[in-house]
């Protein structure tokens, strides 16, 4: 059958070939109490592209903390954000890049976000995260929105791992799922 | 077999909780006429997240804004930050305490041809969760042929409620939304 240049009709087989670019998703994590980091290990290195969605709030004890996204383990001078197409500043350990709600913010607000790492295992290039983000961290002001990409600046493989962290703790209900989309 | 900890391979048996690792389109509607509303109803709660793929043109205003609004729910409890940009020119705009919250902007009477339509993508982390609901989206609209009239935008918007999303309503601030104006929902495992 031609899917998906065409819809699939009854009795058509799926090939794995077909299957083979489905999105798919490979990991999720919901916090049952109060932790300082969520790791996203092992991460397959079959798919094209991955993708990370979640819901975030930091137990820190301000309105909004930022997110440190760290790829590998590696906490070297590698991250280059950038908010919003302007040059931001080299970072030394992981890369600041988002707000979510923290303690100070009313109860159960979390910040959203959705993340794109394309061609994640790529071994001779840098790779980036495209971050589209919001948080609410008031009733009078306190909205924020952001959208930012962030440059790994190391060539050091494939990422095979993903270390999102905060001040203080992420509150328990945060969750994170990966995604990943299309077989290499 | 293992996927999606490795590919499929050709005689490999897809099972059901495979199957359920895939996002899937949940509803799809197209206007067939002017309507005040997009309305879908009966979300069930058993993804993680959803995602909202809108294309959408005001029937009666010049241009108005794109809102959402969850379960019904019409009480002052929405919060949203915009920021778009056009031209050289960068310009943000909040929303108060709210009875829906704004996902985008779309183009209406000014546009040069009733085919010009907004689009706008929009992400619903943890939408059945017990937590006040944050949604992010990105959009883009030309509401008019002349110069710096390209607008790429993104907003951000919190339902402060704990109840699960069952229902999304899409609308437009102002005026009906056009014919042709469609909404998909998928839900992400």
């Amino acid at each position: 059958m031609g899917w998906p240049a065409s819809a699939v009709a009854t009795n058509d087989p799926v090939t794995a070939l077909q299957c083979n670019s489905w999105h798919v998703k490979v990991a999720a994590v919901t916090l049952a109490v109060d932790t300082a980091s969520i790791t996203l290990s092992a991460i397959p290195q079959c798919f094209k592209h991955i993708v990370l969605m979640g819901s975030l709030r930091s137990t820190s004890g301000a309105s909004a903390v930022s997110v440190g996204i760290t790829f590998n383990a590696i906490t070297g001078a590698d991250g280059y954000p950038a908010p919003f197409g302007i040059d931001g500043t080299l970072t030394t350990v992981g890369v600041a890049t988002f707000l979510i709600p923290a303690a100070s913010a009313p109860a159960n607000r979390f910040g959203a976000f959705r993340a794109i790492v394309p061609n994640y295992t790529a071994s001779a290039t840098m790779k980036s995260m495209l971050i589209a983000s919001g948080y609410s961290s008031g009733t009078a002001s306190g909205s924020g929105s952001s959208d930012r990409s962030v440059m790994w600046r190391s060539t050091a493989g494939p990422v095979t791992q993903i270390v999102l962290a905060s001040a203080a703790s992420f509150k328990a209900g945060s969750t994170v799922t990966l995604y990943a989309t299309g077989a290499r | 077999m293992s996927w999606p900890s490795s590919v499929v391979t050709t005689g490999e048996l897809v099972t059901a909780a495979q199957l359920n690792l895939l996002p899937i389109r949940l509803a799809d509607v197209v206007l067939g006429a002017a309507a005040a509303s997009i309305d879908v109803t009966s979300i069930p709660a058993i993804y993680s997240h959803l995602s909202l793929v809108v294309t959408t043109r005001s029937a009666t205003a010049s241009v108005d804004s794109v809102m959402l609004r969850m379960n019904g729910d019409a009480t002052g409890i929405y919060y949203y930050q915009s920021m778009y940009a056009k031209g050289s020119s960068y310009l943000a705009s909040e929303g108060l305490a709210q009875t829906s919250m704004q996902v985008g902007s779309a183009p209406g009477t000014s546009a040069p041809s009733a085919a010009y339509f907004s689009s706008c993508e929009i992400w619903l982390p943890y939408y059945a969760g017990a937590t006040h609901k944050t949604v992010v989206s990105a959009w883009a609209y030309r509401p008019s042929a002349a110069t710096l009239n390209t607008y790429v935008g993104q907003s951000t918007g919190t339902w402060a409620s704990t109840a699960a999303i069952n229902r999304l309503t899409l609308s437009l601030a102002a005026s009906n939304l056009a014919t042709n104006s469609v909404l998909s929902l998928y839900g992400w495992v």
